[in-house]
């Protein structure tokens, strides 16, 4: 499998490949300074956005993951 | 606690917000094991490249992105969207308040990938705006103006309604809906 190896320094997008949205018109752009959002639904979508993310991290990690991280320093460690 | 913590023993530590990450951006678990896996790859073999003492999570993240982004773009990124709009389009908008996981999954799956990204990257990782712009590698303002946008754009999509009427701000909104 070719993995690109220069992954760390590509997060400079290449334009063509993927246009940033900022480019295409969007309709509340032009309308100037957007509204803000009324802080007790920001407050809640933040929560319940954590609860989803922590749910997922709170999972057991699978068994694969962390082979392959311990197989990968026992790798090193032969050298 | 050692102190000389390996760079595998730093990367266990780091996968399961990795996969928290992967899983809310792509939508999809199994692909999110297999993002976390390569990223784990990549993240090993340019370990030397990896700065001591600077932020390993964000850098990891920004490997997990990159890695995510070229998928998507190989993926037919058109194609993708349409699978999830089709698959959203039947769902009446959740109630706010009863919000719950898969709603929130599904609700985030129709932000745009870059909205998705930021307000994930923010709001769940709890990023600094500077390092979340590091990891998508944009500018601080590009990282705000993305999370305000896809705010808007959830509340938007969860209430029907546009920010900024959302949430009744005079007395009379108040009384009339609670009978306070």
């Amino acid at each position: 499998m070719q993995h690109r190896l220069d992954a760390p320094e590509d997060c400079k997008r290449t334009d063509g490949d993927f246009p940033e949205p900022e480019g295409q018109p969007e309709p509340e752009a032009a309308k100037g300074p957007l509204p803000q959002l009324p802080g007790f639904a920001a407050q809640l979508i933040g929560q319940r956005m954590r609860a989803m993310y922590d749910t997922i991290a709170q999972e057991p990690v699978p068994d694969d993951l962390l082979e392959l991280v311990r197989k990968l320093e026992a790798k090193e460690q032969q050298k | 606690m050692t102190e000389t913590k390996s760079f595998g023993d730093s990367l266990i530590e780091a996968i399961p917000n990795l996969r928290a990450f992967a899983h809310s951006l792509s939508g999809d678990a199994q692909l999110s094991n297999d993002l976390v896996q390569e990223t784990l790859l990549k993240a090993w073999t340019h370990k030397d490249s990896f700065v001591p003492d600077s932020n390993l999570k964000a850098w990891l993240f920004t490997i997990l992105r990159n890695t995510y982004f070229t998928y998507y773009r190989k993926s037919q990124r058109e194609e993708l969207d349409e699978d999830h709009a089709a698959m959203n389009a039947s769902v009446p908008p959740p109630q706010l308040t009863h919000l719950e996981f898969d709603d929130m999954q599904k609700a985030l799956m129709r932000l745009s990938p870059d909205h998705r990204e930021a307000l994930l990257l923010i709001t769940a990782e709890g990023f600094s705006y500077e390092d979340a712009a590091r990891v998508c590698g944009c500018a601080v303002g590009t990282m705000k103006s993305r999370v305000n946008r896809a705010r808007n754009r959830l509340l938007e999509e969860m209430t029907g309604q546009l920010p900024g009427e959302a949430v009744p701000d005079d007395e009379d909104a108040v009384k009339s809906s609670s009978g306070r």
